[in-house]
């Protein structure tokens, strides 16, 4: 086993090669990085599922981690990746678990915590088996729900599977699926967004800050296109019944959702703009 | 005309109400859920029209309308369900408990002035 830690510096990699030596890890190695070539360097040279990359986020220039988060993901998709990250800055690695990385373990971190993660992340994985078939259900909703509701055409860009609980937005509409199929749906949007989105259901002027309101448009919001994605999947396996919405807010928040299952994220953003949106679907018959 | 507006989402009644001032309704009344609809109802026997959500805390949508039939009829308070339930056997399930008329979310304004209209007196 080799644990490869990128890091601006000596602290994180000193911290996490006496947390293996101390536990008593067997035939674990550690190596200190502070680049993409080098950290693609450091990698072994076959591909025997034994590497593991930490990337601490708190690189002077900060879109190196994302970078080589990247550069792994792309030489060696099966490598796991974490990042080390202090919760405050949690919602701000979205571009690193676009990228790949498979989850954050958060600074400072206790040595449980670390060797919990690299158990996880070496534990032989069940092949999940990914049926897409309910997904696009969901993206018509949303597309339909925003040009209707609020006038804004959207853009589909990238659909992945996500392992963590960490969500894109400061701010995420849930919505619990039960009945024939069980699951969850949520849409996560930045602040600015949500109240560009609700200015525009209102008709009225773009609020200028995450007000009680705009919580509860972002919660309509997801409510419709859960209830429309329902309509359409009345009369497949993947019927579902829909209820009371909840919204959750904050930086770097968590949604747990339901274990075994795949969990898909769909990106979108607005036409014309960068910044990206998400839609999170965890979904599956009753059972399986 | 007096019009009583339900649904958990105040954004949603803000919408619903915004409209109706386009069709010259605007004395309307709110409710959050089921069980504030009954006592805003029974303090307002003026209501002539209601607009009901279906899913909502408490009391929802069609235990609401369930409700209000008991004690008058289509003709007498016409209720429209605005809901996101947009399935053919919710329909049948709300037209068969009393609804007049059924909107499915999300609606345009014109859906939602179109299917009023004929309540609207």
């Amino acid at each position: 086993m080799k644990i490869i830690v990128a890091s601006p510096n000596q602290t994180a990699f000193g911290l996490v090669k006496n947390i293996l030596v101390n536990a008593k890890v067997q035939n674990a190695d550690a190596a200190h990085t502070t680049g993409v070539e080098d950290t693609l360097a450091a990698l072994s040279a076959d591909d025997k599922g034994r590497d593991m990359v930490l990337v601490d986020w708190e690189f002077p220039d900060d879109q190196l981690p994302t970078r080589i988060v990247a550069a792994v993901k792309t030489k060696r998709a099966t490598t796991p990746v974490l990042l080390l990250c202090v919760k405050a800055k949690a919602g701000g690695t979205f571009s690193a678990m676009k990228a790949g990385a498979n989850g954050v373990v958060h600074k400072p971190f206790e040595p449980m915590a670390l060797l919990r993660a690299v158990a996880e992340a070496f534990k032989p994985k069940e092949r999940q088996s990914v049926n897409v078939e309910f997904i696009n259900p969901f993206i018509d909703a949303t597309r339909n729900v925003l040009q209707t509701m609020c006038g804004v055409e959207i853009v589909r860009k990238k659909l992945f599977l996500k392992e963590d609980h960490r969500m894109l937005g400061e701010v995420s509409g849930v919505m619990g699926l039960g009945g024939a199929a069980t699951g969850s749906v949520v849409v996560s949007f930045h602040n600015r967004q949500a109240c560009f989105l609700v200015g525009k259901m209102l008709g009225s002027e773009t609020p200028t800050e995450l007000t009680p309101e705009v919580c509860d448009g972002v919660g309509e919001l997801i409510n419709m296109i859960s209830g429309q994605a329902k309509a359409t999947l009345a009369k497949t396996k993947y019927h579902f019944n829909i209820s009371i919405p909840s919204v959750i807010s904050g930086a770097g928040h968590e949604i747990s959702h339901r274990q075994g299952t795949p969990n898909i994220v769909v990106l979108f953003n607005f036409q014309g703009e960068t910044e990206e949106f998400a839609l999170q679907v965890c979904l599956a018959p009753t059972g399986q | 005309m007096k019009i009583l507006v339900v649904d958990d989402s105040s954004t949603m009644r803000r919408i619903i109400c915004n409209t109706l001032k386009t069709v010259g309704q605007e004395d309307v009344v709110q409710a959050g859920d089921g069980v504030e609809a009954l006592a805003v109802l029974e303090k307002n026997p003026d209501v002539q029209l209601i607009l009901s959500d279906w899913n909502m805390p408490n009391m929802n949508g069609l235990d609401f309308l369930k409700k209000v039939r008991e004690t008058k009829s289509k003709e007498e308070l016409p209720t429209v369900m605005v809901t996101t339930e947009a399935e053919k056997t919710n329909v049948v399930t709300a037209i068969k408990a009393g609804a007049n008329n059924y909107i499915v979310k999300p609606f345009t304004p014109e859906i939602l002035s179109e299917k009023v209209a004929p309540f609207i007196k």
